[in-house]
């Protein structure tokens, strides 16, 4: 099913984060220990957001051993690729895009342009330097 | 006109003059010198329109107080539209200020709560390699993150690498490292934020921004050139094709404000690869550039303007030659009103717009009595009023330009 992925709000982005990186299906303990530096939230703030990430799809839960253990279903590359649309534009604003434009040359490269680049590095190569 | 707001808008003419003719002439110069000098043309730019300096040479000469004459020169607040105008350029000029850091730290916080420790000993060790051989001492993290679709360095203080993807081939990772590495060793994004600082400052001069965005270019190039200098050409070819598949993803995420990035349009890209590939064929670089940087000096003038503070009594004041007139004479050279009192001192004071000097003499009649007479110069507009008081009577004379 291909739902459009919902935006996590951060500290659900936090506790995502920790999930991924450890790679494994984990516990809530598992996550407490791996999340980003400071962060020093209570194991019920954890257990509250876990169990949003699951309501929303992005955690699988189950009960082994009188724990739960949470599996991600999403995967970061695919989330982040689609969040980070939304994290251009909430970042700069619409108001700013001008600013930063006239700054940065980010149009991208047409395919068609990148073989005539390429090219042209094949090319330019005939006389040795 | 506030003598300090006319410094200032004088110093931003001149520099945009030069920078009109630079673009004016840029294919010239793009042809006849490298990225790596250009950028020193722009750093000398981009001081230059910090730092107003005149030409003239003024040195006045330590008050010689001689027994009847004392001298004390203030200056009056002067509310005028100039003020305004100033204001108005501090006000703007620091809340572009607080955007930019508040921006530059929100991006980077969210770009690591985004990104992961690369936390492999084979990285770190082509890192620690590549940094050897470079000449950089700090060990500057690797990370990753799947929000960013090519590499960046991004940080002056805590600088940082990062990776748009976990595992990335070595020969292309090398590359990228040495670029990335290269960009910190330059110290390109220290230069790239002084330069938005200039033109932050200078918001209102829409050259000082294509100045930066011109800076920008070069430093990427200059970048690329030092990566590249002791390759052969088939290393310089992969190099080029690795740029070119960083430049192939979408651009999404418009960092290269705050970071260095590798990538570029269509344009930028062939000024890139041509860069690097014909890295030969600018010989007379260095001789264009100091001739680039002469005229710019003649053009902006650099000579010290050593003028003292009005604000300070009895510095400022020097004793000269008489002068023949009673009114007011000006001397083009200098920008000085020489008054002459018909005192046996003729005094020079320096007045700003809205400055006024009190000097009291003492004058022994043959009685033996002592008459203060006050002399009260007024600047009003470039006017000056002359009033002399005995205490009693106070006759006034208006001196012109």
């Amino acid at each position: 099913m291909d739902n459009e992925i919902k935006r996590l709000p951060d500290s659900e982005l936090e506790i995502m984060m920790a999930i991924w990186e450890i790679g494994k299906p984990v516990t809530s303990g598992d996550v407490i220990k791996n999340l980003h530096n400071e962060k020093k939230w209570k194991l019920t703030s954890v257990l509250t957001f876990l169990t949003r990430l699951v309501n929303k799809g992005f955690l699988k839960c189950e009960k082994q051993y009188g724990t739960n253990i949470y599996t991600a279903i999403i995967d970061e590359k695919t989330y982040l690729s689609q969040e980070n649309q939304s994290f251009l534009q909430r970042f700069y604003g619409n108001s700013l895009k001008a600013f930063v434009s006239t700054l940065v040359e980010n149009k991208s490269i047409s395919p068609q342009e990148l073989e005539e680049l390429r090219e042209f590095i094949e090319k330019a190569n005939k006389d040795d330097l | 006109m506030n003598s300090a707001l006319y410094l200032v808008l004088e110093n931003q003419i001149t520099v945009s003059a030069v920078i009109v003719l630079i673009l004016l002439a840029k294919s010239f110069i793009s042809n006849h010198t490298t990225a790596n000098q250009r950028i020193f043309l722009w750093l000398f730019l981009a001081i230059k329109a910090l730092l107003p300096f005149k030409y003239k040479i003024k040195v006045i000469v330590p008050a010689v107080e001689t027994a009847e004459t004392t001298v004390t020169v203030s200056k009056n607040p002067v509310h005028n539209a100039d003020n305004t105008f100033f204001f108005i350029w501090a006000i703007v000029a620091v809340v572009l200020f607080i955007l930019f850091i508040s921006l530059s730290m929100l991006y980077r916080q969210k770009l690591l709560r985004l990104s992961h420790p690369m936390n492999n000993p084979a990285v770190e060790q082509l890192r620690d390699d590549i940094c050897k051989s470079i000449g950089v001492t700090k060990k500057i993290p690797v990370l990753y993150c799947y929000g960013i679709k090519s590499p960046l360095i991004t940080g002056i203080c805590r600088p940082l690498i990062i990776l748009p993807d976990k595992n990335t081939d070595n020969s292309q990772l090398e590359w990228i490292l040495r670029h990335e590495l290269t960009h910190y060793k330059r110290h390109d994004i220290l230069l790239k934020h002084f330069f938005i600082t200039v033109a932050l400052i200078s918001w209102f001069n829409p050259l000082i921004w294509i100045l930066c965005r011109t800076a920008f270019r070069d430093v990427e190039l200059a970048c690329d050139s030092a990566t590249v200098r002791e390759e052969n050409v088939q290393n310089r070819r992969q190099y080029c094709n690795i740029l070119l598949n960083a430049a192939a993803c979408d651009p999404n995420l418009k960092t290269a404000l705050f970071s260095s990035q590798l990538k570029g349009d269509a344009k930028l890209m062939k000024q890139r690869l041509s860069n690097i590939l014909n890295p030969n064929s600018k010989k007379a670089g260095a001789i264009v550039l100091m001739i680039l940087l002469l005229c710019v000096t003649a053009m902006t003038g650099i000579g010290a303007y050593a003028e003292k503070d009005t604000s300070s009594p009895a510095e400022n004041v020097s004793s000269a030659d008489t002068s023949s007139s009673t009114d007011g004479a000006r001397d083009e050279k200098t920008d000085v009103t020489t008054i002459d009192l018909g005192l046996s001192n003729t005094v020079e004071v320096a007045l700003s717009d809205g400055g006024y000097a009190v000097i009291t003499n003492a004058e022994v009649n043959e009685d033996g009595e002592t008459t203060y007479i006050t002399y009260t110069i007024e600047n009003v507009n470039g006017e000056y009023t002359l009033k002399r008081s005995n205490g009693k009577t106070t006759q006034t004379k208006t001196v012109h330009k």
